[in-house]
């Protein structure tokens, strides 16, 4: 699995020595990272990122909403949207959670909504949104500002840079307009 | 400093007006009266007109801030604060990183409670504009705002170019006159705050009155000038440690 932390910054992108993804839009792009490296990698290129004026992406349950409202736009479907308290939600047998499981295998798109802002309404978070391209590929999307997909990069990066997606998740809808 | 200087500026002005009280009281009937009196003297009299002079300045400029600042306009008091998710009253959030680093991120409220006022000012305040910038140090955290996309500069809140959240108030006061307390306007953007240096352990977030980034020049510097007789401003600090 390939995890890219997404960034923006108002200048020219900067020159790491890892993998970077880019947006259609110059001035977003993801940095490949590894979890168990990460502090070690924020830590070491902060002065850099600090310089180049780049700002991590961050995400909310308000972005997840919007981005699996107009997932059309993107060309994706949804697989499957994981949260955070998704054990508590099993455990205590939520209904919310039960029919919003039962819309998402279904493929109720309008019902998996209607649940998903309830579940919203009482506090629960998103912390994975699971999708798959048209062409079959999967790519998840994290609530700690990552990405991630296990196809290989190249395979990838056409459908990133084409679909706008990243650059719908960082800069938000003006992207579409 | 901000106080002392608007002391400077009054002062400077009531000076002003006074010497220009003294040319034009020079030769008329308050010299004739002091003459009649028996103040023969030139120097005596330009003493006694200068004094006078300096005292209805002084009583003028004390008029006009009182017409001003509490019979045409009454300051407006907004207070900031900081609260968590469930409306719990924050000074200082602790963030955890025992697990994953990059799952680190803290949402909390600005809690903004605007009274008092009046129809004249709040219409003065929404005409000039107003922001309050959430500072924080953008060299070791992001921020965000929960229902939306700081990035998109059409909404109230929005970031500027430093990295810096700028949450447009003034036009919540459309349309009100005096605000009872009881009645206040209560405003609650919520945000999110991320660390992305991770050798820093602790960051203050400060709230500052400033004239809005969304209005021309010539406003801001009005408002500028005018917010500390129009807007009693009060902050509550907020701390964000990083374990």
């Amino acid at each position: 699995m390939q995890i890219f932390k997404l960034f923006y910054s108002e200048r020219v992108v900067p020159e790491l020595d890892v993998k970077i993804v880019k947006g259609s839009n110059p001035e977003v792009f993801g940095i490949q990272v590894k979890p168990e490296s990460y502090r070690e990698f924020m830590n070491s290129h902060y002065n850099l990122l600090r310089r180049y004026r780049v700002q991590q992406h961050i995400m909310s349950n308000y972005k997840f909403m919007q981005l699996i409202e107009t997932k059309s736009r993107f060309g994706i479907e949804i697989g499957d949207i994981k949260f955070t308290e998704e054990e508590d939600l099993i455990r205590n047998n939520n209904e919310i959670y039960i029919e919003l499981r039962k819309a998402i295998s279904a493929g109720d798109f309008d019902s998996l909504v209607e649940y998903l802002q309830a579940l919203d309404l009482d506090g629960y978070k998103i912390s994975r949104l699971e999708c798959f391209t048209e062409t079959g590929e999967r790519i998840n999307v994290h609530f700690n500002g990552t990405i991630s997909f296990s196809s290989p990069l190249k395979m990838m990066e056409p459908y990133i840079r084409d679909s706008l997606l990243m650059d719908y998740l960082v800069k938000g809808p003006e992207v579409l307009h | 400093m901000r106080d002392r200087i608007i002391a400077i500026v009054i002062k400077t002005f009531s000076d002003v007006l006074a010497i220009w009280l003294v040319f034009s009281l020079a030769n008329n009937s308050l010299t004739q009266f002091l003459n009649a009196q028996g103040f023969s003297d030139p120097k005596a009299t330009l003493g006694i007109v200068s004094a006078i002079s300096l005292a209805v300045s002084g009583l003028l400029i004390i008029c006009l801030e009182l017409l001003f600042f509490h019979v045409l306009f009454k300051p407006l008091s907004i207070q900031v604060g900081f609260l968590s998710k469930n409306n719990r009253s924050l000074t200082k959030e602790k963030l955890k990183t025992t697990t994953n680093p990059m799952d680190c991120q803290a949402e909390y409220k600005l809690n903004v409670e605007i009274s008092g006022g009046n129809r004249l000012t709040n219409l003065l305040l929404n005409a000039l504009g107003s922001d309050l910038v959430i500072k924080y140090r953008p060299d070791a955290y992001d921020t965000e705002i929960s229902n939306g996309w700081a990035t998109t500069p059409l909404q109230n809140l929005y970031k500027n170019r430093s990295g810096q959240v700028r949450y447009y108030w003034t036009d919540s006061l459309r349309g009100h006159t005096t605000i009872d307390e009881e009645s206040a306007i209560i405003l609650r953007p919520e945000l999110i705050i991320k660390p992305k240096r991770f050798d820093v352990h602790k960051c203050n977030v400060d709230v500052n009155l400033r004239s809005s980034a969304k209005r021309w020049f010539p406003s801001r510097v009005v408002f500028f000038s005018l917010k500390t007789f129009l807007v009693k401003y009060e902050v509550k600090s907020f701390k964000i440690i990083f374990e």
